[in-house]
């Protein structure tokens, strides 16, 4: 029984920073459709970003998370008007992006890498220890979950409830039409990337605290967030969190019977396994003609 | 005059669809723009919303050349657009699509105002009012995309076939919707396949083919099977 609960709370932590990238690709591609698989590296960025702040240069905790939100902010935005916006005025379609997109995650690891060199980075985070019904939980992980449950609640409100978040949400409907009704539909997607971008931001401190960084991870929490989203249906923000759940609790199941070795695994099986039988995911939405 | 066509030249890329059309709407009327597939209907109306860029000829609102002003300001000046295929947004509640139709309104009680002037209007939608506008009928979807146009208070609405699609029964009761709106005092200006109800509505019309005006004058006129003949076939 314990190990259940073990199981299922370290699967939920991992969940909770799959959650901050799927959640934020999904929506991207709802409302640009692009699959910014370089989201990847703007997670990593802001991971660095907030551990050069807060380690090396000594700054206090929450002046380093606003650096960080801001860095991954500005990285995504740029991407998007410098590199996707360019291609759209030229009319390109989806294997355009997609090789655009592999050469932004690829360009962001070296340049990562090249400031801050490859050895891993750690906090060396002091936290202290709670146990209850034999499950071990440490105070930052509490805070993990609850600051990427605050965070994708706050998102998925303004999203259900503002102004600027209904338009959105019809621009991921119908562009032209937007369009046709007065959306700004270009501020509409800097925005998307904007938000997106502080949701990678905040992933990539909490994988700071509590694991490590390293320069080299952004493709694999690319295909996370890649295979998260897919799983949920893609484009669904609450598919997402869902298929980040799935995965989480997979993979730490996997990790307990199997090892640690087969938990890349496990996500790519599960991926393959929806990609095979049920392509539109958990929540797809079959689009009326 | 409200709006006044000159010489109209556009097209996309190499290929030229519209070659000089000229045409005119007076405030009031309901003008139905015929012709068969391909005549250049649809990138007329484009032309005329901004969607896409005329290459020569004039576009007059009220006198004035509307030169490239973009698509958010022309709402702004009171022309209003409903585009092929009951484009709604699927995932948007009716509410959510009627606000979305008044965007660019800055003030909340204008669009409530708006909201429920619709509403009355359209009394299907009001029951239907939290539910998602992909869920609607065909019918109904018409009714939310020409309601959603309605939220600006347009002086002018431009439809492009709003029957598409739609059973006879429920086209009629589109049709009697517009002619309300008519009567209410909004101009249309609607591009039309189905010849006999544009012409049942309508005040006035123009027949495209190949990109220019083949024949124009009222109702009576153009219900002449000959000139119809001669305009389609020629």
């Amino acid at each position: 029984m314990e190990v259940i609960l073990q199981i299922l709370i370290n699967g939920i932590l991992a969940a909770s920073v799959y959650g901050l990238i799927a959640g934020g690709l999904s929506f991207l591609y709802a409302t640009t459709k692009i699959f910014h698989l370089a989201h990847g590296v703007v997670v990593v960025g802001g991971g660095y970003a907030f551990w050069w702040a807060a380690a090396k240069l000594g700054w206090p905790m929450w002046a380093a998370v606003i650096f960080a939100l801001i860095v991954s902010a500005l990285a995504g935005v740029a991407m998007n008007e410098f590199v996707y916006e360019v291609l759209r005025k030229k009319g390109t379609k989806g294997l355009g992006y997609l090789i655009a997109t592999l050469a932004l995650l690829t360009l962001g690891t070296a340049v990562v890498l090249a400031l801050f060199g490859a050895a891993p980075k750690t906090f060396n985070f002091e936290t202290s220890s709670h146990e209850a019904l034999g499950v071990v939980v440490t105070t930052l992980q509490f805070w993990i979950i609850a600051t990427s449950a605050l965070l994708l609640g706050i998102f998925y409100w303004t999203q259900k409830f503002t102004k600027f978040g209904k338009a959105m949400r019809a621009t991921a409907d119908n562009e032209t039409v937007a369009e046709v009704l007065g959306i700004d539909t270009k501020r509409i997607r800097r925005s998307a990337f904007a938000l997106s971008s502080i949701l990678a931001a905040a992933a990539g401190i909490l994988i700071g605290l509590e694991f490590n960084l390293d320069p080299n991870m952004g493709v694999l929490l690319a295909v996370k967030g890649f295979a998260a989203s897919v799983i949920g249906g893609v484009g669904s923000f609450g598919g997402a969190i869902i298929g980040s759940l799935i995965i989480g609790i997979v993979e730490q199941v996997v990790v307990w019977f199997g090892g640690a070795g087969w938990r890349n695994a496990a996500t790519f099986l599960i991926l393959f396994l929806f990609l095979l039988f049920k392509p539109s995911g958990l929540f797809g939405s079959k689009r009326e003609t | 005059m409200l709006l006044e066509i000159k010489n109209l030249k556009a097209g996309y890329g190499d290929l030229e669809v519209l070659k000089g059309v000229s045409l005119e709407v007076k405030g009031g009327e309901v003008v139905a723009l015929l012709g068969p597939n391909g005549a250049g209907k649809s990138t007329l109306l484009k032309s005329i919303v901004g969607l896409t860029k005329k290459t020569d000829g004039e576009i007059l609102w009220k006198g004035r050349d509307l030169g490239r002003l973009p698509t958010h300001a022309l709402l702004e000046e009171g022309i209003g657009f409903v585009p092929q295929g009951r484009l709604v947004f699927p995932s948007l509640t009716v509410r959510e699509n009627l606000e979305m139709g008044g965007y660019l309104l800055d003030h909340k009680e204008t669009l409530e105002k708006n909201l429920e002037s619709v509403l009355m209007r359209f009394s299907v939608l009001k029951n239907k009012i939290k539910s998602r506008a992909g869920l609607l009928s065909g019918g109904e979807q018409q009714m939310l995309a020409i309601g959603r146009s309605l939220m600006m208070s347009p002086e002018l609405l431009i439809l492009d076939e709003p029957s598409l699609g739609l059973a006879p029964k429920i086209m009629t009761e589109v049709f009697e919707k517009l002619k309300e709106l008519n009567q209410g005092g909004t101009t249309l200006l609607i591009v039309e396949q189905n010849v006999r109800f544009a012409l049942r509505y309508a005040s006035r019309g123009y027949i495209l083919g190949n990109g220019e005006v083949r024949f124009s004058g009222r109702v009576e006129e153009l219900s002449d099977p000959r000139k119809m003949h001669e305009a389609f076939l020629m």
